[in-house]
């Protein structure tokens, strides 16, 4: 059968189709992907050449980052993980999760949080112990990321937040 | 130093069973309030994944469009239809995150022509959208089903060691061929030679993997191009999409990501398979 061998000229499907009409391919002896291809062509025409299409790759970060990284910093990652199962949650969620309830009550102070979390955690029947003063000083003066006065655990900076879920 | 964890471990243990130990509990956690972890009811995330959703992916025979030729319905152009082996309700977006197809590798090794398949990156690595993935998951499965169903062979390519035996079985039991090791030059390029006569080559080429042992692109990619074979192939951030034709951005390295994508290709064929026999059936 003859053949282009010119796989970086055309798709596969404009390749066949130029050996159709030339001739050298008789439409009945066309493979039997060609009438596939012609009803679904490819969203992107597979050439060797096909220009790069530049795109942004931006950072992917979630308000409780932050809480998430003090709670490593304070408790390592205590407990046993199961990277197998989807269900469940680990230690470091529950603790995030708990925290952000708490943050919704205005009555407490903002820089108790971490404290308050952690005797909701304990009343739970989760206690976990630091040896230092746990909480999170989010207004540390010079720091962009802790000085949103609105909301103190939301950084003020040029951060765009995903949102979580789906 | 032996006895003292046996203590500690001993300690904790009594702790989470409810009972009272006289041993000081370890410093930072006093108690585990995780379940363990129960390895032998769940073999694998696929596993679970697939058997939560099972109802789900099932498509019965009821759902999808009428067969061609039946009296009481009009003849349907196949070709014409969007989807008519019903490849859409194959899978979920969920079901692809569950089985970690939107992670890839660090940023550092991205390849250009794939920014346009990622979501962005979590402390460098990239992560897949898988919005795009599924459209793109979607139209392969389709022709892939098309080409099933017109009689075409698939050859399932994947020089991933640790996948390839998952690949071998998927073949197997879809009927359909598998290479997943050394690619001799001119396999396809030169089949007559190679194998001693006239050879029916492939019609579509799968490819789990886009690259070889060596982390380059595989030959069979080039050789497919030359010989005018169409291929599907998963693409991960550091693989070259271009001449793919039917290209699926997606991990293709975790043996879960590996299970979700031969799951889907197995049923997709085997549905299309099913339904050229109820056609001709009909016709008949």
């Amino acid at each position: 059968m003859a053949e282009s061998r010119l796989r970086n000229l055309g798709t596969v499907f404009t390749r066949i189709k130029g050996l159709i009409r030339g001739g050298a391919m008789k439409f009945e002896d066309r493979p039997l992907w060609y009438d596939v291809y012609e009803a679904f062509p490819p969203k992107l025409t597979p050439t060797a050449e096909r220009p790069t299409v530049f795109k942004e790759i931006k950072d992917i970060m979630y308000p409780e980052d932050i809480i998430r990284a003090h709670f490593y910093k304070h408790f390592s990652s205590p407990g046993v993980i199961n990277l197998v199962s989807p269900t469940g949650h680990t230690l470091s969620q529950k603790f995030v999760d708990t925290f952000l309830e708490l943050a919704k009550d205005s009555r407490i102070p903002r820089n108790q949080l971490v404290q308050a979390a952690l005797d909701e955690m304990a009343a739970q029947g989760t206690p976990l112990e630091s040896e230092a003063n746990v909480d999170i000083d989010y207004r540390k003066a010079g720091d962009p990321v802790y000085t949103n006065e609105r909301e103190p655990f939301m950084p003020a900076g040029p951060f765009k937040w995903h949102k979580r879920g789906v | 130093m032996l006895a003292r964890r046996t203590a500690q471990w001993l300690s904790q243990y009594l702790h989470r069973a409810g009972t009272t130990s006289t041993l000081q509990p370890r410093r930072h956690v006093q108690s585990l309030p995780l379940e363990q972890p129960n390895f032998r009811q769940s073999s694998s995330v696929f596993d679970s994944v697939i058997r939560e959703s099972k109802d789900q992916t099932v498509v019965r025979s009821s759902e999808l469009p009428p067969a061609i030729g039946r009296a009481d319905e009009p003849i349907v152009d196949i070709l014409k239809h969007p989807d008519y082996f019903g490849v859409k309700k194959l899978f979920t977006v969920k079901e692809m995150f569950q089985c970690g197809v939107h992670l890839g590798h660090m940023g550092g090794t991205l390849n250009e022509r794939m920014q346009q398949f990622i979501f962005g990156k979590r402390f460098n690595q990239l992560i897949f959208d898988l919005d795009i993935t599924a459209e793109y998951l979607r139209d392969a499965l389709n022709v892939l089903s098309h080409i099933s169903y017109r009689g075409g062979i698939v050859l399932f390519v994947c020089r991933d060691r640790q996948n390839c035996h998952i690949v071998e079985q998927t073949a197997i039991d879809c009927g359909e061929y598998a290479h997943t090791r050394y690619w001799t030059g001119g396999t396809l390029t030169d089949a007559t030679n190679i194998f001693g006569g006239a050879t029916r080559l492939p019609d579509v080429l799968v490819f789990l993997s886009t690259m070889n042992s060596i982390l380059e692109q595989h030959i069979a990619i080039e050789s497919a191009a030359i010989v005018n074979i169409p291929t599907v192939g998963i693409v991960d951030t550091n693989c070259n999409p271009n001449l793919i034709t039917y290209p699926v951005p997606g991990n293709d390295d975790s043996p879960s990501a590996i299970e979700f994508y031969c799951h889907v290709f197995k049923t997709a064929i085997q549905n299309a398979k099913q339904r050229r026999l109820d056609d001709d059936r009909m016709k008949s």
